[in-house]
């Protein structure tokens, strides 16, 4: 950038400055009593190959303008715009009518495709050469303002801007998703608490807001459980509540030493996670919890059923009241924990998708 | 079902409003005038639901602390206190009608948009708050099922709490949140915790206005363009696992943190007490809503101490040059005076009082609480043994925090605060955006030295609290980015591009008293001097 004598302050190079076009659009180098007549063509900017705006009222600045660049960034932003509102309406249609779960129908890609059609129709108006109104003025005026201000920072500063800039993209493109993740939440959710299993990764999975809503209509609410499974219980703990639900040691124990094992983390890491195995070792090895045996167990904390729960494992999954009497007899139709860890409830498997588990009672 | 959200979800939000109101007098009270009327407008706005909170948390905290249970005599006093004071709040904010309308009247039509932005954004989260659930996993396991017990039993003398074999996901948690929520089932009657999120969304809501209020400093015409920019934040208004509305306590002790350093910042050897107790009282908040808070706490004091040593290096550079050993000098118009030399440890005294309070009820409330044995101390893992072996954890840390950075919940918030800090500043950093910036790289440093010394596996570790703990460091951190933003000229040239600020009079440059400190102007005794 460099000032000239005249008050002009330009961003071509300073030979270029210095020289006059030749064959120009004859605002080459404006300077502060030529801005009424700048104002004026406004409308025609585009259309020149070099303009000039008046930026704040001592300064007037001048750039070269692309036309090429801005013809190409015009239809480009005009056919993106076009591509997103056509992916939507097509992929809703096709989706509604052959009932197909397309993306645009399943909602997963809806904001952002939205945010496209919305900011490439901001460049295409900004960028258009065409009659303008107030508002596709407004909004070229903005973008020379941009374009002065891109060329004229360093690339930090663009750096800096362009962040922002992505900062506010992303952001918008969220909170436009918003309507259609908040729906297929409560959708997942809805049908996870109506079917007991779902396929997943290729196998059965238990629903977990499924066995939930087993748990609290088959038990009473003063009733008192025992879990065995996996980290679900602490969950299934606020779930039911008022019913108190309670672990054996040798379980709390084995739930101590697996912190590095979630099918979840699994997944994401391809199995990495449980290289940190050795962690749980160590600290498990420290300290170790007082046993308890089963029958005593149950009768000191006056367990009414015994909860099983393995999302893995469908089958296993079940609720056994432990009696009402907790006789000796019924305790015994409940098996004792297995030390190697396994579950120890066998159920049938799963047919036709149906939940195979019984409840014991 | 249906007719049970609605009861939940109205509950929620006249739980929220009662004590959003209560603590306006508290602020008003505390917080002294003196800087920009909007920025201390929308302080306030936010300190009052947190002042709200600790003061109703306290109360209600004496008497588990004691062993005892809330009677109905006393919960009933206790919001019989607190609706008082909401009030009184409505009598001061109708009687100070005409200040706070007067900082709408001066609101430009850029700065109007963008304040209806940011509420269209705020109003959305509310509304998804409002139809949801508690979604994550710490949410139920740890916040929700200790709301539950406390609505149910009104104490934590009990088996719930005392009992290792009760499935009860780390009972030693501090009791803030789960008080809260408590107050939603009670009033509701049911444990339904359908719209409970919205009792997050306050907090969120209050992170905005702490925003507010410093980008109304920083630099007044851009200010709701600049809250806006950091309300755009996916992660504030996501209900994943950890996030804004999942219903996790980290929204709650962000908001408390974010307070605390906007507090922190302002105290200086002759400003005002109270900015000295205000950040004590939202560090004691925050003590009482994670374990994270002591850690903060020890933190906002070193940086006070760190700050403090600075300002009075600067001081005596000063005084050397202008070859005066005596009277004001420096940046925050420190005195070398023997009058003044005692006021840092006053200050450090009035900040470790609340600290101190909420120290002690903690310890006695949960003192007794056996550990669970799924819980490890990281005490413990300060051991030479386990040291050996974290050594290797370094790089795994390192590029986890690489990819979190640029991760899409956060925007792109991150990576701008970075590539801002590469820009040449305008005017010299001020004590309190040094304060701010100290604060911040302090939080980052704990933090992921927590992570390298970890008792619990690494990978697990990174993927479940990695995000949360960025989260509490995330508000002050767009605090150092909109001042380094504003100092640097990019927030006056991205105004002049889009129109949103009116245009500068005279050179863009400002002084540093005019962008940031205020505190000279409050600051009686150095003008008294």
């Amino acid at each position: 950038m460099r000032r000239l004598p005249s008050g002009v302050c330009t961003l071509q190079s300073p030979r270029a400055a210095e020289k006059p076009r030749a064959g120009g659009g004859g605002l080459a180098a404006l300077p502060v009593r030529g801005m009424r007549r700048c104002k004026r063509r406004l409308g025609s900017l585009a259309r020149s190959s070099t303009v000039a705006l008046p930026i704040e009222a001592s300064k007037v600045i001048t750039y070269r303008n692309h036309r090429f660049v801005a013809k190409w960034m015009h239809w480009g932003a005009g056919m993106a715009a076009v591509a997103a509102v056509l992916y939507l309406c097509v992929g809703w249609a096709v989706a509604a009518q052959g009932e197909l779960s397309l993306p645009a129908r399943a909602g997963r890609h809806v904001g952002w495709p939205l945010l496209g059609a919305v900011t490439a129709g901001l460049i295409w108006a900004m960028t258009s050469a065409g009659p303008i109104g107030r508002i596709r003025r407004r909004l070229r005026r903005v973008g020379l303002r941009f374009t002065i201000l891109w060329r004229k920072a360093g690339w930090r500063r663009r750096l800096v801007i362009a962040a922002l800039i992505a900062h506010v993209l992303i952001g918008l493109g969220y909170w436009l998703e918003v309507p259609w993740t908040l729906h297929n939440v409560k959708d997942e959710l809805r049908r996870a608490s109506v079917a007991p299993v779902r396929r997943f990764r290729g196998d059965w999975a238990a629903n977990y807001p499924f066995f939930v809503r087993k748990v609290i209509a088959e038990t009473p609410p003063e009733a008192r459980i025992l879990y065995r499974g996996g980290w679900e219980g602490m969950v299934l703990s606020y779930d039911v509540f008022p019913r108190r639900v309670f672990a054996l040691p040798d379980d709390l124990q084995n739930l101590a030493g697996r912190w590095h094992k979630h099918a979840w983390l699994e997944m994401r890491t391809g199995g990495r996670s449980n290289a940190d195995a050795d962690a749980d070792l160590y600290w498990t090895a420290a300290s170790r919890f007082e046993p308890i045996p089963y029958e005593e167990f149950v009768r000191r904390y006056a367990i009414d059923y015994v909860v099983a729960f393995d999302e893995s494992r469908p089958s296993e999954c079940g609720i056994f009241p432990v009696g009402a009497a907790r006789s000796e007899e019924r305790l015994s139709e409940v098996p004792p924990p297995r030390r190697d860890g396994a579950r120890p409830f066998q159920r049938r498997a799963i047919k036709d998708g149906a939940f195979a588990t019984e409840t014991g009672s | 079902m249906k007719s049970d959200m609605n009861d939940s979800v109205w509950c929620t939000a006249g739980v929220l409003l009662v004590l959003w109101f209560s603590g306006y007098p508290l602020a008003r009270l505390l917080l002294p005038d003196g800087g920009r009327r909007a920025a201390d407008f929308w302080f306030r706005a936010g300190a009052s639901l947190l002042l709200g909170c600790l003061l109703f948390v306290g109360l209600l905290y004496f008497p588990l602390a004691l062993g005892a249970r809330w009677t109905t005599t006393y919960w009933t006093a206790v919001w019989a206190i607190h609706v008082g004071l909401a009030l009184a709040a409505v009598w001061l904010l109708i009687r100070d009608r005409r200040r706070w309308s007067e900082t709408c009247q001066n609101t430009t039509q850029g700065a109007l948009v963008a304040v209806v932005a940011t509420g269209i954004i705020l109003l959305s989260a509310a509304a998804v708050g409002g139809n949801l659930g508690l979604l994550g996993y710490d949410a139920r396991a740890i916040y929700g099922l200790k709301g539950k017990v406390l609505a149910e039993q009104r104490a934590v003398g009990g088996d719930d709490f005392h009992d290792v074999h009760r499935l009860h996901f780390m009972p030693g948690y501090p009791l803030l949140v789960p008080i809260l929520e408590a107050q939603v089932f009670l009033c509701s009657g049911k444990s339904n915790d359908e719209g409970l999120p919205l009792l997050f969304w306050g907090f969120l809501t209050v992170i905005a206005f702490l925003w507010a209020s410093c980008a109304a400093r920083y630099d007044p015409g851009a200010a709701g363009w600049l809250t806006f920019f950091c309300v755009l934040t996916p992660w504030l208004w996501k209900f994943s696992e950890g996030a804004g509305l999942s219903g996790s306590a980290d929204v709650v002790l962000a908001a408390y943190l974010a307070a605390a350093a906007i507090c922190a910042a302002d105290v200086s050897p002759g400003a005002d007490g109270r900015y000295a107790l205000l950040c004590g009282l939202m560090l004691a908040g925050a003590m009482g809503v994670k374990q994270e808070g002591t850690l903060w706490s020890g933190l906002v004091l070193t940086t006070l101490a760190l700050t403090r040593l600075t300002t009075r290096r600067r001081s005596r550079v000063a005084s050397r040059r202008s070859g005066s050993n005596e009277a004001c000098v420096a940046g925050k118009g420190t005195s070398l005076g023997a009058g003044l030399r005692r006021r840092p440890l006053v200050d450090f005294g009035i900040v470790l009082l609340p600290i101190l309070i909420m120290f002690v009820l903690l310890r006695l409330t949960h003192g007794s609480i056996p550990r669970s044995p799924l819980y490890r101390s990281y005490l413990a893992a300060l051991s030479w043994d386990w040291l050996t072996r974290c050594v290797g954890r370094v790089p795994q840390i390192a590029s986890f925090t690489a990819s979190e950075c640029v991760n899409n919940v956060w925007g792109f918030g991150w990576g701008a605060l970075f590539l801002s800090l590469l820009l040449k500043r305008r005017y010299p950093l001020s004590t309190e955006a040094m304060s701010l910036r100290l604060l911040t790289m302090l939080g980052a440093a704990s933090y992921l030295a927590v992570f390298v010394v970890t008792p619990y596996p690494l990978t697990y570790h990174l993927f479940t609290a990695f995000r949360r703990l960025m989260f509490h460091l995330y508000p002050v951190a767009m605090l150092v980015l909109l001042e380094q933003l504003t100092a640097t000229g990019v927030v006056a040239d991205l105004g002049r591009v889009f129109c949103f600020r009116n245009p500068p009079q005279g050179d863009t440059v400002r002084s540093p008293e005019d962008a940031t400190s205020f505190q000279r102007r409050r600051d009686s005794h150095v003008d008294a001097a």
